[in-house]
This record gives structure tokens, C-alpha cells and sequence, in this order.
């Protein structure tokens, strides 16, 4: 599927405002609470029966408060018309950055940069940001923390890891409380 | 009579003037106009209180020009015919094919046949074979100098080199003699690539001093085909046609009926549909040659509206919609004379510059005899730089010519414009000189404006 940006346009009450770049019918938007960051897809445009991916731009993060009229599935609009209405307070600690450490017994290991409770996906019906045995470098997210109410990424990224690595597992279920310092995955160098 | 079935929703894929004519129609029709609009445009008169779909910021290549984004907006709106009006993509086959792909009816000839009018060379020779006269010139495009200047050799200097894809006067080139060829031929292929994207040229007789008319013609699907009569358009500047009027008096009537009946006939044979105009140049003999067809609507259709009585707009959706023609020639009845005037937003004491700005009043008087107003704008509009600078035309009908001519002037004297400059001064300068009042002008320069006099 082809991707298009989003346009955005900054509220004055702080919140974000993704437009339409273009006429057309937008469908798949993601639902209210959702946390998007740049470069994810925030629904699709429907342009003369081509799906176009609608991709956060760059800079743009926060959590979806509401979405062009809710009670259709289709939804005309036209060009500059809202899509989402993101709230960018809804994501704080810009980069947070997993812990590594080397033990003789548990090979690499991530560990949770503060206490929270752990997602591995960036809403319920998403996919997982990272499946058991891919290769991940370094900046790519491994998953959310939600620490008092607001969320923050956990990237792969530290002291002592190597550029590349394959995860090996993941020591948490998803949504369980973990504390600082518990390691979260298991991974070794690619 | 009863309504005869069209459609319920029009897409307007067009601004302005001609936006705001095509929806008086729809209203009188009972046919809702949908617009698309660029950003610039989204507050503008012809849209309040009306549907429409902002298509793209205010640059057209964005918005008016983008085929995709107007039949995507005519589409989700529910529309089921699109109008383009004139000029940006309305003599584009592309975008006449991508609504009709998408089930759109496209309120104009079929894609194939404006292809083939698009094209000059093609164009002439299906004319030339259907029976008109066209101008003396190479036949189809040059292959290089040398075949240039055989064939200048053959039809007399000064000849004139045109872009196989141009319009508009852009990559043409003119040559007075062998020398000249060789000099231009080169500048002329560099011009139309990089104006059109295509190299070819093609080389035609030039024709000075001649004079500019057109004749407006209307097709159905069923082979019938009706004209309206022509139009004498000869007073233009840089190309661009100021004053138009209906008949041509310049013309010799054997000549006119000639013309109008192979005209008709020529439209018939690469099976047009739709309101189209053929434009032929008169040359010293009084005999008419065909230059290009426009495959639309044109600016000045209503001089030929005034004379015939009837709507362009109206007979267009209709013949879209499928019905035949409900008028044929011998019910046409041409009556009067019809004049109009461009009004632009242009200053004259500043060589015709473009003037933006904020229209603080602009009036015309009530209640004037055989006068037509058609505009976009009202007060405190908003003239945009991103777009051309018409704001209105004013067209006179009389009985005579020396009677709308003088209702003209009547009407352009109680003009009230403030704000910007605009050409109505230039217009009465025209009106009200004897060149133009005795019919001795021709395209080589605008009557009123000579340096040898008149007045």
C-alpha cells in the first residue's frame, strides 16, 4: 500500500490536529486513547478505489482524543479537513532508553527504565512492535511503559549493545506491571 | 415541455466565471452544483452556501489542474457529471477519460475526438479532408531546417513556425525568409519542448492582417449537429480576446454559409459531442481558414447565446445526459447583434499589469436595455493573484450593431468599479472610435490604438 502524510496543523489548545492531504474517503482510523508517533499509519485514504496509508509526520507523537465523524465506517472529506485530533501531552520522556546488561547467566538482557505497566503493541488490535526472533537496531521500539498516565517508549538503545540484535524473548506478559531495572527481553547480537 | 431527465448533482471541476455560469443553469434546472475549490477559493462568492470540496492548496497544479483530486471530490459527493468549464483541464483528454473510467459523465466530447483536435497537425488534416479550407503549410509536422524551407519555398514567405502541441501563441516563431527559417527553426523546437514536452513543429503561411472568426457549434451522440453562427473575435492583445461580437460583418454572406454549413459537417464526421467552436482566420481573398477547434465551452459563448436565445450550458447537460439535440438549424433563428466585453482586473496606464486587490465597490446601472452581466464577484472580493484576471463580462445585444454598441458603451459608462483598475477604459476607447465603428481593423493592431489615427 502506498503512503501519504498527513498535514498538521497546531490548535491553540495545545492539541494536534492531523489533516487530509488531499479529497478523498479516509476508513481504519485508529480509536481514541491510540498513541501514535511519527512515521506510524494513522488510517487509510480511499482515492478513486486506491488505498493510500495516511503516515504521521515527522515531529508529531501523542495520543488520538478524537477522529473525523465516528459513526460512519467511510468518511468523505476534502482537503485540509481534521482527520485526528492528537494530544501530545499524552507522551512524555521523549526517548527513554533500555538498560543493558551482560550476566554470565541471562545473556543481553533490556530492562524496564522505570516502573509501569508494559505493552508490546501500540494499541490492542495493532501487531506487536516486535516479534520473538526478528532483528532489531539500534532506535527501534521494543514497547510502551505506561507510567502515571502517560506513556513512553521503550527503544533499543544503550551502553554495551550491539548495533544489531535478535530478540530472543520477552521476560513479561503484555500489560503486567514491571519495575525499574526488571529485565523486560532477552536478546543476543544478531 | 416536459423536464427532460439529466442529472442530480454536477461536479463543477472549474472557479469563477464560468463556475458561477454553470451553476445559474443547474439552479434553473433543478440540478444541485457541487464545487471543488481550491483554498484560496473556499470563502468565494459562487461557493456560499453551496456544497463543496476543497481540493488543494491555492497553487492549480495542486488543486483545479489535479484530474485525480476533482473526480475523487465528484465522486464522493455524489455526483454523477462533471463540468469543466474552460480553460485548466478542460480540453484535457486525460481527465475527460478518468471520469468517464470512474462513471462520471464528462460534460464535453469524448476523450478520443478531443485527443485528436488537441493535436494540430491531425486536426487540419481531418478539417482539411471533411471539406474546410485551412492555411497553406507543410503537411504534417517538420522533420527538420531543411524541410522548412522547402516547403516555405512552396507556399511563400513570411511563414510562421508552431508547436505541434501549443496554443495560446506560446512556440511560435516567425520567418520572413530562408535565412530567418534556419536562424528560428531551432528556437521554435527548444520552445515547444519546453513548453508543450514535444518537440514538433509544423510551418503554415502566415497570414497578416487577417481576420480572427470562430464559429460555435453543438453536437449530440446521434450524429446531429446544429451551428449558432460565428463570432468576429479580431480585437485581442498578446492572444488574449478582449472585444467579441456576433455576426462578423467583415464577412461576405456566401462565404459565412459555406463555411457554416462544412463547419457543421466536418463536426459531424469526427463524431463530436457537445457545445464546441472552430476557429478560422480570415484572410485577404474573404475566405475563411481553419486554424483549431476548442473542444468546450468557450468565455465569449454568450455573444451566441444573446442572438440565438438559447442556454449553452443547458444544451451541453442535456446532450450529455444523452438526449438529442431539440433544436435543428432550420429552428435556430439568429437575431440582432451581439457585442461583449472583457473586463480585467489590469491597469492600462501600467501596461496592462495584472492589478490584485480588494473590489471596495463595483456596480453597474439598473435596468438597461438589452444588457448582460456575467460575474463572480460582488463587493469586497477579494481579486486572487494565483488565478486569471477577469472579473466580468458585459454583453449588448441590439438590433443592429451601432445599437449594441451604443448600449455598451451606456453600460460601461455607468460602471462603478473601486478598488483596482480595471479595462474598462480601454473598452470605451474601442467602442467609441471610428476604426472600430467603420469595421477597419484587423490583428494587427486594436482599434482606437493605432498611431495613424482614426479619431
Amino acid at each position: 500500500m502506498s503512503a501519504l502524510e498527513f498535514a498538521v496543523r497546531r490548535a491553540e489548545d495545545g492539541i494536534v490536529e492531523l489533516l487530509s492531504p488531499r479529497p478523498g474517503v479516509v476508513r481504519d482510523l485508529p480509536k481514541e486513547g491510540h498513541l501514535l508517533a511519527s512515521g506510524m499509519g494513522g488510517g487509510t485514504l480511499v482515492v478513486l478505489g486506491r488505498r493510500l496509508e495516511l503516515r504521521v509526520p515527522s515531529g508529531v507523537s501523542g495520543r488520538v482524543v478524537s477522529a473525523v465523524d465516528r459513526e460512519r465506517a467511510l468518511v468523505p472529506v476534502s482537503f485540509g479537513e481534521v482527520v485526528l485530533r492528537v494530544d501530545p501531552s499524552g507522551v512524555t520522556g521523549e526517548v527513554q532508553e533500555g538498560r543493558a546488561e551482560r550476566a554470565a547467566e541471562e545473556g543481553l538482557v533490556i530492562r524496564a527504565p522505570m516502573g509501569g505497566r508494559f505493552y508490546m503493541r501500540p494499541s490492542p488490535d495493532k501487531p506487536v512492535f516486535v516479534e520473538i526472533g526478528s532483528v532489531v537496531e539500534t532506535g527501534a521500539t521494543l514497547g510502551l511503559l505506561e507510567v502515571m498516565k502517560t506513556f513512553h517508549r521503550l527503544h533499543y538503545r544503550g551502553e554495551g549493545l550491539p548495533a544489531r540484535a535478535v530478540v530472543r524473548e520477552c521476560l513479561v506478559g503484555d500489560g503486567d506491571d514491571v519495575e525499574r531495572g526488571q529485565p523486560v527481553f532477552r536478546v543476543e547480537p544478531a | 415541455m416536459s423536464a427532460l431527465r439529466t442529472f442530480h448533482r454536477i461536479f463543477v471541476a472549474n472557479r469563477g466565471e464560468v463556475a458561477a455560469r454553470v451553476a445559474r443553469t443547474c439552479d434553473r434546472m433543478g440540478i444541485t452544483p457541487v464545487f471543488g475549490v481550491s483554498m484560496a477559493d473556499r470563502d468565494a462568492p459562487w461557493v456560499r452556501g453551496r456544497e463543496a470540496v476543497v481540493l488543494g492548496p491555492s497553487r492549480a497544479s495542486e488543486s483545479y489542474l489535479d484530474a485525480e483530486r476533482l473526480v475523487q471530490a465528484a465522486k464522493q459527493t455524489g455526483c454523477t457529471a462533471i463540468h469543466p468549464g474552460w480553460g485548466f483541464l478542460s480540453e484535457t483528454p486525460h481527465f475527460a477519460a478518468l471520469a468517464e473510467t470512474h462513471g462520471v459523465t464528462f460534460i464535453g466530447p469524448p476523450a478520443h475526438v478531443m485527443a485528436l483536435m488537441g493535436k494540430k497537425t491531425p486536426a487540419k488534416r481531418a478539417m482539411a479532408a471533411a471539406g474546410l479550407r485551412t492555411i497553406p503549410g507543410s503537411d504534417g509536422v517538420l522533420r527538420d531546417a531543411d524541410d522548412a524551407v522547402e516547403v516555405a519555398a512552396r507556399v511563400g514567405y513570411p511563414v510562421l513556425l508552431k508547436a505541434e502541441s501549443g496554443g495560446g501563441g506560446r512556440g511560435m516563431r516567425i520567418a520572413r525568409s530562408e535565412a530567418e527559417i534556419r536562424e528560428r527553426y531551432e528556437e521554435a523546437v527548444a520552445e515547444a519542448t519546453a513548453a508543450f514536452g514535444d518537440p514538433r513543429v509544423y510551418l503554415e503561411k502566415l497570414i497578416e492582417r487577417g481576420r480572427h472568426v470562430e464559429i460555435q457549434l453543438l453536437a449530440d451522440r446521434y450524429g446531429n449537429v446544429v451551428h449558432l453562427g460565428e463570432r468576429d473575435c479580431t480585437i485581442q492583445r498578446n492572444h488574449q480576446k478582449l472585444v467579441e461580437e456576433s455576426p462578423a460583418i467583415a464577412l461576405d454572406p456566401e462565404e459565412r454559409e459555406r463555411t457554416l454549413a462544412a463547419a457543421a459537417e466536418a463536426c459531424r464526421r469526427i463524431g463530436y459531442v457537445g457545445a464546441g467552436t472552430m476557429e478560422f482566420l480570415l484572410d485577404g481573398d474573404g475566405k475563411l481558414r481553419f486554424m483549431e477547434m476548442n473542444t468546450r465551452l468557450q468565455v465569449e459563448h454568450c455573444v451566441s447565446e444573446m442572438r440565438a436565445g438559447l442556454d449553452l450550458v443547458e444544451e451541453q447537460i442535456l446532450v450529455a445526459a444523452g438526449h438529442a439535440l431539440r433544436h435543428t438549424q432550420a429552428s435556430i433563428e439568429l437575431r440582432g447583434h451581439a457585442i461583449e466585453c472583457r473586463i480585467n482586473a489590469e491597469d492600462p496606464a501600467q501596461g496592462f499589469r495584472p492589478a490584485p486587490g480588494r473590489l471596495e465597490r463595483f456596480r453597474f446601472p439598473e435596468g438597461l436595455e438589452g444588457i448582460r452581466v456575467d460575474t463572480h464577484v460582488d463587493e469586497g472580493y477579494e481579486i486572487s493573484p494565483h488565478y486569471d484576471s477577469l472579473i466580468c463580462k458585459v454583453i449588448a445585444h441590439g438590433a443592429t450593431r451601432d445599437e449594441a454598441a451604443d448600449r455598451m458603451i451606456a453600460a460601461l459608462e455607468g460602471f462603478e468599479c473601486e478598488g483596482i483598475p480595471t479595462t474598462a477604459s480601454m473598452h470605451l476607447q474601442i467602442l467609441r472610435s471610428r476604426e472600430f465603428r467603420e469595421n477597419r481593423y484587423d490583428t494587427s493592431f486594436i482599434p482606437g490604438f493605432s498611431t495613424d489615427g482614426g479619431h
